[in-house]
């Protein structure tokens, strides 16, 4: 027989109603053997006591169903982001709050860099959050005359350069390509878009490029996630699937006993995989043969349009409140049930992105007619991000069997932007309403897209019973959940979206021993502290996992 | 190897889905007669080759010596991989995505060193109209007309004669200075296409609120005669009130066996040599972009006349 563990801790909350609470959990194999109280637990017979959580709480581990490996991979370069952030190793990264604060943090990077003809990449640039002439070369040149140094914005849709850099690349004002911007003299910002325009620094992108597929993205990712209490945790379309060296990498880096974490990579049929749907569904089908406890595969990701504060997603009228409208499909929308069709019909699980309101109402359409088409119970398909979805669209999701995954990390680091710019008054006060969606009966979740904003369930969860902004704002209070449905939606939640609920997401007898380890109880604190709460670490399989730094 | 890369023209073709882009490319493919002809698409799946030609997941090689190949790996590496087919190609056809700008790629194309992206938008005559009032792709129907040099109005068999006026005057109402050519079947010829001129693309749509859709004109035109230096530099300093940007291959009098890349912009111009003419006709194409607000074509003609054309009437 094997051996039996039984952890005892301050409390435990289950997430499970009908055996919601316990003081101590065993384990065998990997696996929960029971909930309750010590005596209960020792009738299983002889079993090691570990005691370490006797002031800890624990709660089933955070489970994030939208997260991707650029997490782990930016990790490689240096961070300056509006927001304090811990990295892997939990260090704190310094909020950067104006351009002086980037340049002295460029130029401490600059300075820890022994090389002088190693390129400083540094991320996390919103300029949303900046008033102000935009960042530009000169800028950036207060930093460094002959380092090349490349800001890669918060959107991964912009860097903005140095002179150093464009000269190296040639870059001028006779440079006559769309994604460099220049200014009103005429000479290039330093400023580049898209893949035209940072596609000119080649050695840079290729820098990127290769860490975005590196083991070290993946491992990071996860030593991120086991910092934040993250015990399951998904790569959402980024990863190029149909290649069979990144696949064996992705089950060697995460098959090993040592990985804090269980990983579902979705594929996404725009990246790396075969252009015929049937083709894609067909490696994502023989991929789940090689799923372990550790890795699902198996989930596909369609992304459907852009981002609300990049005033790329597609929004239904009136549109944006302020600022240019370059909404854009990634996909011809008439594409879309087609492409959907292929693998709905092979049982698979879709998750699509949709930021804006139009693009929500295009997969409620889109799986309205593939039902129709190929009947199928249970399918769990699921909106991403739901940020402007109406209450008349969550209906329809109710009624077509559809989920939600709710993007309420926005609330607090965009929201104030949303209220004042993007969406205005009457949209910002509804969206990422996971209220909405429980009113109209849909299973929900949040999540936190990490990179775009980083890992960690309580977080999430204080956002959805706070609904408040970086300025203090609440954005309706009306729409405030409770903290347990909040917790709800950061474990059982986004497990049952993932069909991972028979595993993942609750305390329960005969599933796995996925914990996350508190320093105080999430449901005893005042809901505004919840996202206070210290994280000593967690448990995967009935292994400790403690965070670094802490 | 830059001589080359100026020498492959690029064709963007583009259109919502279901126009009739990939029939259009297979008849380009088809009567492409002498012309190397290389060809991006999504996939092969519908285009009428022979599976068993297959040079790899990826390349395709007809027997007529044009190459297809997939945006599997994207549009830089699939360019990459036309560029540098051996003999070198002389045409490049990029089949976009239903929903792409086809002016973001026609800036791939310069990024990747092609001498001018000329925009082919299809145009299915029976949807049109119910496209334009799509609530899902309106606004995508509308931009990609705005890009076209040349438009094709495909199936035109399909609708009847008012239709036909309805439609025309909506697509010049977007795009006044794109050509309009019928097809039935995407039987375009390979003429139609040259007809169109060096047209540099539009910028696309950016997020300078200012620089919306349709602000731009571009203007072009084909100098038989060589041009002498200073006539040059007499056009470009005139230009400077009207004009945002201005680019040709140019034949020089006093250097007449090379091709010159002439560049201009508000700020500066250069003029340097690139290659020979070889086999081409040595002549100057010289193409103006600037706010269509400002009577671009009006003025650049006048200027023309004056500096280019040696015609000061």
């Amino acid at each position: 027989m094997s051996a039996t563990t039984i952890f005892k801790a301050r409390t435990i909350h289950t997430m499970n109603p009908s055996r919601p609470r316990g003081e101590a959990v065993a384990v065998r194999d990997g696996r929960v053997l029971g909930v309750g109280t010590l005596d209960e637990l020792l009738e299983w017979g002889p079993a090691t006591i570990d005691d370490r959580f006797r002031d800890l709480v624990l709660l089933p581990g955070f489970v994030e169903a939208h997260s991707h490996s650029a997490e782990g991979a930016l990790w490689g370069f240096s961070y300056v982001g509006y927001f304090d952030r811990n990295d892997p190793s939990g260090t704190t990264w310094k909020a950067t709050r104006s351009i002086d604060d980037l340049v002295d943090r460029l130029r401490e990077a600059d300075a820890r860099l022994s090389d002088p003809s190693k390129p400083l990449i540094a991320w996390g640039f919103d300029p949303i959050y900046f008033t102000g002439p935009r960042l530009s070369a000169a800028d950036l040149d207060r930093v460094s005359s002959t380092r090349q140094i490349f800001v890669l914005h918060a959107s991964l849709h912009i860097g903005t350069v140095n002179s150093a850099l464009m000269k190296a690349y040639g870059i001028d004002r006779s440079t006559d390509i769309e994604g460099v911007i220049k200014g009103v003299d005429g000479n290039p910002s330093g400023e580049l878009q898209e893949l035209q325009g940072m596609g000119i620094a080649k050695q840079i992108v290729g820098i990127l490029m290769q860490r975005f597929t590196s083991p070290d993205a993946i491992r990071d990712l996860a030593r991120c996630a086991r910092n934040a209490g993250v015990t399951t945790f998904t790569e959402l379309g980024t990863l190029p699937l149909g290649d069979a060296a990144l696949v064996s990498m992705v089950e060697k880096v995460v098959n090993d006993p040592a990985f804090p974490g269980r990983f579902a990579p979705f594929g996404n049929p725009l990246i790396g995989l075969p252009a015929d749907p049937a083709a894609a569904a067909q490696v994502l089908v023989d991929l789940r043969e090689r799923n372990t406890d550790k890795l699902y595969f198996g989930n596909v990701k369609l992304v459907l349009d852009g981002s609300i504060q990049g005033f790329s997603a597609k929004l239904r009228w009136p549109g944006y409140f302020h600022g240019p409208d370059q909404g854009a499909w990634n996909m011809p929308p008439a594409q879309v049930p087609e492409v959907a069709l292929a693998f709905h019909s092979r049982g698979l699980l879709i998750h699509a992105h949709c930021n804006g309101d139009l693009t929500t109402e295009l997969f409620i359409d889109t799986v309205e007619r593939i039902l129709e088409q190929h009947p199928r119970w249970d399918h769990r398909h699921t909106v991403q991000h739901c940020q402007l979805t109406t209450n008349a669209m969550y209906r329809r999701m109710k009624a077509l069997g559809m989920c939600a995954n709710i993007f309420t990390n926005h609330i607090y680091y965009w929201g104030d932007q949303h209220r004042d710019i993007t969406v205005g008054p009457d949209r910002a006060a509804m969206m990422n309403s996971p209220a909405m969606a429980r009113r109209a009966g849909v299973p929900f979740a949040l999540h936190c897209d990490a990179s775009v904003t980083p890992l960690g369930g309580l977080h999430l969860a204080w956002t959805a019973a706070t609904r408040l902004t970086a300025s203090g704002r609440v954005l309706n209070e009306l729409d405030r959940i409770p903290v347990g449905d909040a917790l709800d939606a950061v474990t059982i939640g986004p497990a049952y979206q993932l069909k991972l609920d028979a595993e993942v997401g609750s305390i329960e007898v005969g599933k796995f021993a996925d914990f996350v380890v508190l320093e105080d109880d999430p449901f005893a604190v005042d809901p505004v502290e919840l996202k206070n709460v210290g994280v000593w670490g967690t448990v995967v399989g009935g292994v400790p996992f403690q965070a670094e730094g802490g | 190897m830059t001589a080359v890369l100026e020498d492959v023209a690029a064709i963007v073709v583009g259109g919502y889905l279901g126009a009739g882009k990939t029939t259009l490319v297979n008849h380009l493919l088809a009567t492409a007669g002498e012309r190397r002809v290389g060809v991006i698409v999504n996939d092969f799946g519908r285009l009428n080759i022979d599976a068993s030609l297959l040079l790899s997941n990826q390349t395709v090689e007809l027997a007529n010596g044009c190459v297809c190949c997939t945006l599997a790996d994207g549009l830089p590496s699939a360019f990459e991989r036309l560029l540098s087919y051996r003999p070198a190609l002389d045409t490049i056809v990029i089949e976009a995505s239903g929903v792409a700008d086809p002016r973001k790629i026609a800036a791939y194309a310069r990024l990747a060193g092609l001498r001018d992206a000329r925009i082919v938008v299809v145009v299915d005559a029976s949807a049109i109209r119910r496209l334009q009032h799509d609530r899902f792709v309106a606004g995508e129907i509308d931009r990609q007309i705005r890009s076209a040099g040349l438009l094709v109005l495909n199936k035109r068999d399909l609708v009847d004669d008012a239709t036909d006026a309805d439609i025309r005057s909506r697509l010049n109402e977007l795009a006044p200075h794109a050509q309009i050519v019928e097809s039935l079947f995407g039987n375009v010829e390979w003429s139609d296409l040259a007809a169109q001129g060096p047209a540099v693309a539009a910028p696309p749509q950016d997020d300078d609120a200012v620089q919306h859709d349709g602000a731009y004109e571009s203007w072009s035109i084909v100098v038989e005669q060589p041009l002498e230096r200073a006539n040059l530099d007499g056009f470009a300093a005139a230009l400077a009130p009207h004009a945002l940007r201005a680019k040709g291959i140019v034949a020089i009098r006093d250097d007449p066996e090379r091709r010159h890349v002439w560049q201009w912009t508000p700020q500066a111009t250069s003029l340097e040599a690139r290659g020979e003419w070889g086999n081409e006709p040595a002549q100057s194409s010289i193409v103006v972009v600037g706010l269509g607000a400002f009577g671009l074509s009006t003025v650049c003609a006048d200027l023309a006349r004056m500096h280019l054309l040696g015609d000061p009437s």
